[in-house]
């Protein structure tokens, strides 16, 4: 079951990302990132009782609301990047700024020690955001730079991080 | 959990900061009811999607739930290529797989 939601919440990001950067094209960027937020907010208050357990505490509310400056930013930032370029690029490129970050911060300030390919996907992710712009076929250049600069899953993911393990920790856990 | 209403307080942090960002006077028309619904529509599938990523770090081993929502560039990506017909240049494409490749390396366990 747990493999499965998974992968739901996995498509219905990608879903989400697709309906997002279409409209993109068609009205402001800023504008898509607030009804989508409003649209979300509307969604989470009604999930909300579904989850049951205890109520948040304050340092859980500091760090979500935390997290929505940072999806609040990044939104803005990812809707900017697909209304000006194309999603096949930017979306990647916002995903594995994603990912690397939080494995940077975590060696950093955290004093984790990533394995040895975790750092080198990292070391790959570096440059590419100057790769995948490129010239040509109507892309603004660094408009998928600045998407990878702030990505939402990032801060979106900041979310969990008070009450359950981190991913990163998980992840930097490996044999 | 308490998951649900932690992420509505960040929604409501967001509007607020996108709210004050979006003063700057934007040229183009006023958005059509259909336009916005979409819009709102993201952000309900974008909910949809962290809730059940949260149920899925309970139910399952994070590591497996991290690797398998990391998938989610590949929707975009189908969808680009196929349905909106997004040609990348050469040095695009292998940007493209370079990155993912990197995606892949860095979600490995």
């Amino acid at each position: 079951v747990g493999a499965l939601l998974a992968l739901a919440s996995a498509l219905l990001y990608g879903v989400s990302d697709v309906v997002g950067g279409v409209v993109s094209r068609r009205m402001s960027f800023v504008r898509v990132a607030l009804w989508g937020q409003v649209g979300g907010l509307v969604a989470t208050v009604l999930a909300a009782p579904l989850g049951g357990g205890a109520g948040p505490t304050s340092a859980d509310l500091l760090w979500g609301g935390l997290s929505g400056v940072g999806t609040g930013v990044a939104m803005v930032a990812l809707f900017r990047g697909m209304s000006r370029g194309a999603m096949s690029l930017v979306v990647p490129v916002s995903a594995v700024g994603g990912l690397a970050l939080p494995v940077v911060v975590a060696a950093l300030v955290v004093g984790e020690r990533p394995a040895v390919w975790t750092w080198a996907g990292v070391l790959l992710a570096l440059p590419r955001s100057g790769w995948s712009r490129g010239a040509g076929r109507g892309l603004r250049r660094g408009t998928p730079a600045r998407c990878a600069a702030a990505s939402p899953r990032a801060s979106a993911s900041a979310c969990s991080t008070s009450r359950s393990p981190r991913p990163e920790e998980v992840r930097a856990s490996g044999p | 959990v308490t998951a649900g209403r932690v992420t509505a307080v960040a929604c409501v942090a967001a509007l607020a900061l996108v709210a004050s960002r979006r003063l700057p006077a934007e040229p183009r028309p006023a958005p059509t009811p259909a336009q916005r619904l979409a819009a709102a529509s993201s952000g309900v599938l974008a909910a949809a999607a962290l809730v059940s990523y949260l149920l899925a770090t309970r139910t399952e081993l994070v590591a497996v739930a991290v690797t398998l929502s990391a998938l989610y560039p590949v929707v975009p990506v189908l969808v680009g290529l196929t349905l909106l017909h997004e040609r990348l240049a050469r040095r695009q494409a292998l940007g493209l797989a370079l990155t993912l490749a990197a995606s892949v390396l860095v979600v490995v366990p």
